[in-house]
């Protein structure tokens, strides 16, 4: 008896040492396609039932006979590519990313190229900067989903009217007023550039065709560098900035707690949330300005897209099957029914031109918003965007010395993020 | 310095007998050393003499052996057979054409590759589109992939080292046989041999699949991961799309070197993980304790309810309270907004913003969640102590604190010594605590990034690790710390081991 027991505490410890097996499945249909495929597909967040729903139209209407049994998730755009990475084999068919993750993507070889007559469709269909921003060195490796990667000012009307949104120094007088805090994530590089490029300073990045960083044209740590130090460190030192110094701010549900925003920057992924705290009282504007030195200017956004990509395989009508769908879901169709039901701005020509995204409220500030369109950044640069912003932080507040200091231990380090 | 002998020590005065004793320890710790590298120098010596042995035995066996063993030499398990133990013969052959069959069919392309860890990187060809005909559209061309390389080298090694062991129990048994016919003994049948697996040798049927399962399911990844610190496997090099190879040392270097930035934030964030392991160790140890003597003390009523509501912490999960109290802090959360509403601050505390409070909150936090463990654990211990002891003290006229210092707390230390060890190791991997109340911060600018992530004041070595995998997929950085700390953890362990009180003899306590 006792062996048995031995014996059974033997088989446990074994098994105990096993990782776990995941079983998984997918509904049987499209018995009769010709080309019948299982995929993984990442979307945004929120998306996923409309995707799905894409899909089957385009299973029931593509005249091809492809049939595709897709797994739709949903994941952060802004960490697709990461993961892509992390688990190359079991990358998914189809993703969508932040058009910064591009050239990231291509050195991996990690992205298939729309490749022929979809090419020109392509172009004839999107704008021409949304294809640009698709692009690398000229040649077409994404598919464009959105234009509207860019963040502008959600307020509370009952913290401040509309006459006190357009400089910064107006917004954090209202909030300090009234208790409140200025949410703006300026720890995180892709906010915190705003005050740079605002105030002229540039850092721009050539890509070769394989996706690699060959040089860049930076000047963060000349006068317009420092003249957006100086603004950022009014921002992040006034006493109504939110500081979670742990965590990120910026987010809309800053409005809700236990000392609440008077004014938050996001992007158009909060609209929905954003309207549902705040209902009648949510107000949204365009980026202020702020006034350094006697000399005002006006904050810029970036403004990018959101793009579909199709990973590499080496069966050629898989390859191109998929082509056809991540085609259909960028279509002028698909856009459209993303923006009626997410307020997502379409990248398709003669959609930007229908008076309903026109008047769109959040899209307007969106638009009013100086923008920058974005260019391709190695991953670590936002990295050393963010420590700058922590220097400038820490730095003594009106000391150029201590500005001009991290402005150039940041400028010291970008000849390593090359390659 | 010059030793006393008992009488000239018993006439220091207390603070000579301290400053006596101070001295004693610190001139013994050289000799400690010594002692332990002596030792080390043995292990190793005793080791080469156990391989040349072998040899020496083997070639002996080759120079004696019948023809029978000489084949086996070749052909394992021939020895067997032809002395009719066919079992063994068979099982050895097998072994022997499968390991054969392995080399031939994978083995021998895994271990040629093993060198590089892959040449080929992922190309693109031209094949005609199916939908478009007459268009040519690119496919991929599978390359090498160093990941698979490193994992499929790595346990083709492994094999070669089962075989190379096994051979030489083939080359032993051989000779056992030879022996055991020249003293003209029964050599044992394979029924025989099936027999003792469930007798004799019953250990090797119980323990041969759990052996096999930790070779493959924790020692091959460990030697991996381990492999994988000395190889530039990051976010520029995934292995599949760009090959990764070996570098040698470089990534200890970039730790190692002297003022560079990691070396200083590795020596920074490696003090931190010291100080707070130590500190949320004892602190939980010493207040834990205090909680169960109060609540144990005679004269306390509804001593259930008491502990009910210490307990009541553990119900909830960790990483609930520990979220929710992250935000309860925070500098727009209910805490500030409250204290300012009662007009007590006129503008918020800054709990995770500075560098000094936030160590202090992590710390504070962290008794909070772990002295009901603490509290639970010692309630037994001490209801356990006989209290005749207390009674004599209290004759003799010790204090309340006397009878705490010379009873309660070597019992303490003489039960929970090998619980204190290894909860200091858990909390210098504590990453609940860290990463949930501060994910490190409050982050700061002077060390820049170190390895692709922004590290903070309350960081320590586990969040670290999570940060650089997570953010930058930095893995041969992330695997050298993973390293590091291990050899921390290890030499701790074992230093505070081996002067434990538990790990005397029973005798000594009392």
């Amino acid at each position: 008896m006792r062996k048995v027991i031995a014996a059974l505490l033997g088989a446990v410890l074994i098994g105990s040492s096993m990782p776990g097996l995941v079983a998984c499945g997918g509904d049987e249909e499209g018995a009769n396609a010709k080309y019948k495929y299982s995929i993984k597909v990442w979307v945004g967040e929120n998306t996923k039932e409309l995707t799905q729903k894409l899909i089957t139209d385009f299973n029931k209407t593509n005249p091809y006979s492809i049939w595709f049994n897709a797994r739709v998730e949903e994941v952060t755009e802004s960490k697709v590519t990461g993961d892509i990475l992390k688990k190359p084999n079991d990358a998914p068919e189809i993703y969508c990313f932040g058009q910064d993750q591009l050239a990231r993507l291509v050195s991996n070889k990690a992205i298939a190229e729309p490749y022929g007559t979809t090419v020109d469709e392509l172009k004839a269909v999107h704008t021409a900067s949304s294809i640009d921003a698709a692009s690398l060195n000229g040649k077409l490796y994404a598919y464009p989903l959105t234009e509207d990667n860019g963040y502008f000012l959600y307020y509370d009307k009952r913290v401040m009217d509309a006459t006190q949104v357009e400089t910064v120094e107006d917004i954090m007088a209202a909030c300090r007023a009234k208790n409140r805090y200025f949410s703006f994530n300026l720890k995180g590089g892709w906010y915190a550039a705003s005050f740079f490029y605002a105030a002229g300073a540039k850092s721009e990045w050539d890509v070769d065709i394989n996706g690699h960083f060959q040089d860049y044209t930076d000047n963060f740590e000349t006068e317009y560098g420092m003249l957006g130090a100086k603004g950022l460190q009014k921002v992040i030192k006034d006493s109504s900035y939110l500081d979670l110094d742990t965590k990120e701010t910026g987010k809309v549900t800053d409005f809700s707690e236990g000392t609440p925003a008077g004014a938050v920057v996001s992007g158009i992924w909060d609209y929905k949330a954003a309207k549902k705290i705040l209902g009648d009282n949510l107000g949204i504007a365009p980026l202020p300005s702020f006034t350094v030195d006697g000399q005002t200017k006006k904050l810029a956004s970036f403004l990018g897209c959101k793009l579909l990509g199709v990973s590499q395989y080496s069966d050629v009508a898989k390859s191109s099957a998929l082509e056809f769908l991540a085609q259909y879901l960028t279509s002028e169709e698909s856009q459209w029914k993303r923006f009626e039901e997410f307020g997502w701005r379409p990248s398709v020509e003669t959609l930007q031109s229908e008076e309903d995204v026109k008047n769109h409220p959040a899209l307007s500030a969106l638009l009013e918003t100086a923008t920058v369109a974005q260019g391709q950044y190695p991953t670590d640069w936002w990295t050393k965007v963010q420590t700058l912003a922590l220097g400038i932080k820490e730095a003594e507040t009106g000391s150029e010395v201590g500005l001009q200091a991290a402005l150039n231990q940041y400028k010291s380090e970008l000849n390593g993020l090359k390659g | 310095m010059t030793y006393l002998d008992s009488l000239a020590y018993l006439k220091l005065s207390r603070w000579q007998k301290f400053i006596y004793k101070l001295q004693c320890f610190f001139v013994a710790i050289p000799r400690w050393f010594a002692t332990k590298f002596k030792k080390l120098g043995r292990a190793f010596k005793n080791f080469g003499i156990k391989v040349a042995n072998n040899f020496v035995d083997i070639w002996q066996t080759f120079k004696n052996g019948s023809w029978s063993t000489k084949v086996s030499f070749l052909v394992m398990g021939f020895g067997c057979f032809y002395h009719k133990q066919w079992l063994r013969g068979a099982v050895f052959l097998l072994l022997e054409t499968v390991f054969i069959l392995y080399m031939v069919l994978a083995g021998a392309y895994w271990l040629s590759l093993f060198g590089t860890l892959g040449t080929v990187e992922q190309g693109i060809k031209y094949e005609e589109n199916p939908f478009r005909p007459g268009e040519l559209r690119p496919v991929k061309v599978e390359g090498h992939d160093s990941f698979k390389i490193l994992l499929y080298g790595l346990l083709t090694l492994f094999f070669i080292i089962a075989l190379i062991y096994t051979w030489r129990l083939n080359v032993k048994q051989s000779r056992i046989c030879d022996d055991i016919t020249r003293s003209g003994k029964k050599i044992k049948s394979s029924k025989d041999d099936l027999k003792s697996l469930l007798d004799n040798d019953f250990h090797k049927t119980l323990l041969s699949l759990p052996v096999a399962g930790i070779v493959m399911f924790t020692v091959l990844p460990i030697i991996f991961m381990v492999l994988v610190a000395f190889t530039n496997y990051d976010s520029a090099h995934n292995g599949h799309s760009n090959l990764f190879t070996w570098v040698g040392f470089n990534n200890f270097n970039s730790v190692l070197t002297f003022g560079s930035g990691m070396q200083v934030a590795f020596g920074e964030i490696l003090s931190w993980t010291l100080i707070w392991a130590f500190f949320a160790t004892f602190s939980c140890y010493f207040l834990g304790m205090l909680v169960a003597i109060m609540i144990n003390k005679k004269g306390i009523k509804i001593k259930k309810f008491w502990r009910t509501i210490f307990v009541m912490t553990i119900a909830v999960p960790q990483f609930i309270s520990l979220l929710y109290i992250s935000n309860l802090f925070a500098t727009n959360g209910i805490v500030n907004a409250g204290l300012m509403k009662l007009g007590w601050i006129s503008k918020p505390i800054k709990f995770w913003g500075d560098g000094t409070l936030a160590k202090i909150m992590v710390l504070v936090i962290n008794v909070w969640v772990g002295i009901p463990y603490l509290m639970l654990i010692t309630t037994g211990i001490l209801m356990n102590i006989p209290a005749d002891l207390y009674e004599s003290a209290r004759i003799d006229g010790a204090n309340a604190f006397q009878q705490f210092a010379k009873i309660t707390l070597p019992y303490m230390l003489f039960v929970t010594g090998p619980y204190l060890l290894t909860s200091f190791v858990g909390n210098i991997n504590n990453f609940n605590v860290i990463y949930l109340l501060t994910r490190g911060g409050p982050f700061n600018a002077s060390w820049g990034d170190v390895g692709g992530y922004v590290a903070g004041d309350t960081t320590i070595l586990i969040t670290w690790l999570f940060g650089i995998t997570t953010n930058n997929s930095n893995y041969k950085m992330a695997s050298v710390i993973g390293i590091m700390i291990f050899i921390v953890v290890s030499v701790l362990s074992l230093v505070v081991f081996t002067i434990m009180p538990a790990n005397k003899r029973e005798d000594d306590f009392s």
